[in-house]
């Protein structure tokens, strides 16, 4: 992988002028091992600088000669610059939305799927669509959303999200429901019926959209609420330190 | 002169950089002519400083980068402050100045 650099570290100091400044940053750095399209694009943005730097120090009335060592003097370690951009280029670049809305949202949402089973497992299954939905079970499981609501807010609030993202990161695992309740409402309305079933009672229908979107979703809101505002810093460690 | 320590410049090269960013973009040579500028050569990034840390800033999605020729011809890339590096300005600015405060607080440096 960086097989380049003892023969890029013996290369001769370039003899005035340097016209391919890329090809000496390719030379001199050697390969990083992070794909030949990121390498190209590297050595061609270092080259300009070099360059930019020999520009500007023979501008200023330096000697050519001169501008070019000053040039050079800006890399002292190449080995360790490679190093460093390898490290900093390695990982995929996480889009910003899938840090703060994604990735968060997503996770509370498996959450509220697999809590969901859980409850499913201890209730019967059509005690979700009775008037009488057990109470023992409605309530701690609202209380477990307002808390899935809380985390994925917080996460996202961590991570840089901005409010609106904070608050849609909390209150994502409502789709989760959003779809259940359309795939089974749409399932139930293609079948067959010889009178008009009860799912599609408008009454019924309000009942259900009330217990399984509107108050899970209020739960998830409420338990976001307080991680949309920003916090105000406290730290007094070395500031830029921490994600540096 | 005094130098600021290698130590210190690390920790406060985001800052730097991102508040450069906010005045216009720039490409990277430029980024360190204009913090070597804004400081009286103070704080003065090299091209070995300067890469890495950009390309972490633009790995966190604070900066982003894009191929841009310039009027004479040449092409450079041109590096602009996201909304997400936007926002990371505040809060940095408000951790510099605690710690400052609370530096002069211990050593007197406003006083020194």
């Amino acid at each position: 992988m960086n097989g380049g650099f003892s023969s890029a570290r013996s290369i001769a100091w370039p003899v005035f002028p340097v016209r391919d400044w890329a090809q000496l940053v390719r030379e001199r750095l050697g390969a990083m091992g992070i794909g030949a399209e990121r390498e190209d694009e590297i050595v061609a943005e270092l080259g300009a600088h070099l360059e930019d730097c020999v520009s500007a120090a023979v501008r200023n009335g330096r000697a050519e000669s001169d501008a070019v060592d000053m040039a050079l003097e800006e890399v002292p370690d190449w080995v360790a610059l490679n190093r460093e951009i390898a490290e900093a280029k390695k990982e995929e670049p996480m889009n910003e939305r899938t840090r703060t809305l994604w990735l968060p949202g997503t996770t509370m949402l498996v959450s509220a799927y697999v809590l969901m089973e859980v409850v499913t497992r201890l209730v019967p299954h059509n005690a979700w669509i009775r008037p009488l939905f057990p109470m023992f079970i409605f309530v701690p499981w609202l209380l477990a959303y307002g808390v899935l609501g809380a985390m994925g807010a917080q996460w996202s609030r961590r991570v840089g999200g901005n409010a609106r993202t904070r608050a849609l990161a909390g209150t994502f695992p409502i789709a989760l429901h959003m779809v259940i309740f359309l795939c089974v409402f749409i399932a139930t309305s293609l079948q067959p019926h010889p009178r008009t079933p009860e799912w599609l009672m408008p009454s019924f229908l309000l009942a259900v959209f009330f217990k399984f979107i509107l108050l899970p979703g209020i739960a998830l809101a409420v338990g976001a609420l307080p991680f949309l505002r920003d916090r105000t810093p406290a730290s007094t460690k070395l500031p830029g330190t921490a994600n540096a | 002169m005094t130098i600021v320590p290698s130590s210190m410049k690390r920790g406060s090269a985001e800052l730097a950089i991102l508040s450069v960013l906010l005045e216009e973009p720039l490409h990277g040579y430029e980024i360190s002519k204009r913090i070597e500028e804004h400081t009286g050569g103070v704080l003065r990034f090299n091209l070995a400083s300067l890469y890495p840390m950009l390309y972490r800033l633009e790995k966190r999605g604070w900066v982003k980068a894009s191929w841009q020729t310039t009027p004479s011809g040449r092409r450079r890339r041109c590096y602009s402050l996201t909304a997400a590096g936007r926002k990371q300005l505040p809060p940095l600015r408000d951790e510099w100045r605690l710690f400052f405060r609370a530096l002069d607080r211990l050593a007197g440096v406003s006083r020194a």
